[in-house]
């Protein structure tokens, strides 16, 4: 063995290696320490590469999952100002099928509708003879149904997790949260305002997973808005009124606590919103709002310097103009005095005190109140107000006076009625929450304090004397004024049918709150018995504010500071 | 020495694909069961949610009402008057009762006065 067969160096590197050390001995050594350096360098690579996929975390999860759930578009929860759920998303799942995948089209036919029995066998049975990649069977179906078809076993259908809108509260306050399409994706209200807002464009860059989505908060406070529905709706039915509107309205912030038209439709059922008996009255319809409007003429008079408050307006005979004759409907035939002409809805009184202004001067008024522009806030759905065009005739100055001859929305009428008696600040009206100082920002000046000041002892004082009387919650200082506005019909004004307001505020030494009920042909209580605004919208009203009060932590006062003032006002001379 | 090396080699190298492997599989098994957490925090996410409408379905002012009108008369309920609202420094303060310590005294002078006038 040793040397005599020098057939290999592997043969030299075993046999005589280890004795005598030669050339190729080194070499073989050589070669092995370099294989080695290779395969350490090679598992270090390794090494270090898991390191770092150890480090970032790595993509285990499993994607298919995100398909499924994404196949519907999540939508935020809506919360009220409290953080009650208006609105939110639950899952359901939609039966569907990949027809190429389908065996059998006709027994899988008979088997789908052995569950779904309300399904179209003719339909569904060519659905599934087709050669199509996907089709949707039934969407919306309850677990049950799923469960059952589930155990047909059938090959080449599904279920799809979809997100379904719930409202839980029903038709509470559907006209502000609106509704969704069976996509899940707004179609009226403030869904499609979330949508618009920022919910498409989250969507499009694919930020809108299940659980990312934060909950958007509304102004509603779904108490208060549910008292406004829960009135409204025994008031249309304790004077057989065809439809009702209710609003409730931060004077300060602007924030609407609640709205309410009935009737309304329930945000479950988007068929009902088709209804146009069921449209959005508060933010949609606009009406002659009648004698609340005189409420903004006397404001207009006593802040622009040219009435004062002790000042008389001539009421002893019905003022023609143009051929026209304006009347009061109880005259008192003498001359009124500026709280006179408030309490007792004198529209020869209102009438005087526009002309004393002008027109330039009412347009002007008008239109920092908010009440000639279409009045834009988050819901899509606004009613442009019907204004004559400029320039006015005298009698349009005048009917416009006491709330004739032009109509705006309810709400529009709300936020210029806010600014009578917040101080004189014009706030643009939100259902979306805002700070007080946020809203401080957006105010726009339009009485002096001195005016607003006047026109919350007016308000108050027509409460305890006026035509307001029913409106009087002990307490709470409320103060408001009617209107009566007889209905158009076949372009004639009908005197049976009317439609009453009642623009109503609390508590008026510092009001808070504001509430305008607006009730449409109401019958009287009894025969007999009247069917103006102060024996329904102005009770309705009381109502709302007696239940409400409590709830928005308005403190009743035993001794009611806001009296004194307002008889003080009424005899001054 | 070349030999030893060798033996040691081949030991490491199996004992480092089985560790490996064993790697590998628990590596599986964590990440299945991850998947399986957070498919069940999906579920219990799904059920909370579905619960918070339940709630909210229940809490409606519309039910609470209807309720409450049910069993007026049963817990004699009624609407809360303005009236009944006041602060508590509003209150007139309860009217102090004698001290203990005065009362055998003053059931004295009680016993006396009645006493004498019989």
């Amino acid at each position: 063995m040793s040397g005599s067969a020098p057939a290999s160096a592997w043969h030299h590197a075993n046999g005589a290696g280890s004795r005598k050390p030669n050339r190729v001995d080194r070499l073989g050594r050589q070669r092995v320490a370099l294989a080695m350096a290779g395969f350490c360098l090679l598992f270090g690579v390794l090494a270090i590469r898991l390191v770092v996929l150890g480090a970032s975390g790595g993509d285990t999860d499993d994607n298919g999952r995100h398909f499924v759930l994404a196949a519907s578009q999540a939508r935020p929860d809506i919360v009220d100002r409290n953080g009650e759920t208006l609105a939110t998303d639950i899952k359901t799942a939609a039966l569907f099928a990949e027809p190429r995948y389908v065996i059998d089209p006709d027994e899988a036919t008979e088997l789908i509708v052995s569950v779904l029995p309300e399904l179209d066998r003719g339909r569904l049975r060519r659905i599934l003879s087709t050669d199509a990649k996907f089709a949707y069977i039934k969407r919306e179906i309850t677990p049950r149904q799923q469960q059952a078809i589930h155990k047909l076993g059938i090959p080449g259908i599904g279920f799809r997790v979809e997100n379904r809108r719930f409202y839980p509260g029903g038709p509470v306050a559907s006209h502000v949260l609106g509704t969704v399409n069976i996509d899940n994706r707004g179609i009226a209200g403030m869904e499609k305002h979330i949508d618009e807002a920022f919910l498409n464009d989250l969507q499009a860059a694919g930020f809108a997973g299940d659980h990312a989505l934060k909950p958007v908060p509304v102004s509603l406070d779904l108490r208060v808005q549910h008292v406004v529905r829960d009135e409204l709706s025994k008031a249309m039915e304790r004077y057989q009124a065809i439809a009702g509107v209710g609003i409730v309205l931060d004077v300060n912030t602007g924030e609407v606590l609640g709205m309410s038209s009935v009737p309304d439709y329930d945000s479950n059922n988007r068929d009902e919103l088709l209804d146009p008996n069921r449209l959005n009255r508060a933010a949609v319809g606009v009406y002659e709002m009648g004698s609340t409007f005189k409420a903004f003429t006397v404001a207009m008079a006593l802040n622009s310097g040219i009435a004062k408050v002790t000042d008389s307006f001539d009421a002893t005979h019905a003022l023609r103009v143009g051929g026209f004759s304006i009347d009061d409907f109880h005259g008192k035939r003498r001359w009124l005095t500026v709280p006179e002409v408030f309490i007792y809805s004198s529209n020869i009184g209102a009438a005087r005190m526009a002309l004393a202004v002008g027109t330039e001067g009412q347009h002007d008024f008008f239109e920092q109140l908010g009440l000639l522009d279409t009045l834009n806030t988050e819901l899509p759905e606004t009613g442009a107000p019907i204004i004559p065009k400029m320039p006015w005739a005298k009698v349009t100055t005048i009917t416009m006076a006491f709330g004739h001859g032009m109509s705006v929305s309810p709400l529009q009428t709300a936020a210029a009625g806010a600014a009578l008696v917040n101080g004189g600040f014009y706030v643009s009206p939100t259902f979306r929450p805002r700070a007080i100082e946020t809203a401080a920002t957006l105010a726009r000046p339009v009485l002096t304090a001195e005016t607003s000041d006047t026109m919350r002892k007016l308000f108050r004082l027509n409460v305890m004397k006026g035509s307001g009387r029913r409106a009087e919650v002990e307490g709470y200082g409320v103060g408001g004024k009617t209107g009566t506005a007889e209905k158009v019909e076949n372009g004639r004004y009908v005197s049976d049918k009317r439609r009453n307001a009642f623009l109503a505020a609390f508590p008026m030494d510092a009001p808070k709150y504001l509430v305008l009920v607006v009730i449409d042909e109401p019958k009287p209580e009894a025969p007999g018995r009247g069917a103006t605004a102060g024996s329904n919208a102005a009770p309705t009203t009381g109502n709302i504010i007696r239940r409400i009060a409590p709830m928005l932590g308005v403190e009743p006062k035993a001794v009611d500071p806001t009296e004194e003032p307002a008889l003080a006002l009424a005899s001054a001379r | 020495m070349m030999r030893w090396l060798q033996v040691v080699c081949v030991i490491a190298a199996a004992g480092a694909a089985v560790f490996v492997f064993q790697v590998k599989y628990r590596a599986e098994a964590v990440a299945e069961r991850a998947t399986d957490l957070q498919r069940q925090i999906d579920r219990e996410v799904e059920t909370t949610s579905l619960l918070e409408a339940e709630w909210s379905l229940l809490n409606q002012p519309a039910r609470v009402q209807e309720v409450v009108d049910r069993h007026t008369e049963l817990l004699g309920l009624q609407p809360l008057d303005p009236a009944q609202i006041t602060k508590l420094e509003n209150l007139p303060m309860r009217p102090s009762g004698p001290a203990p310590s005065d009362e055998a005294a003053l059931s004295a002078i009680l016993q006396a006065e009645t006493g004498e006038s019989e």
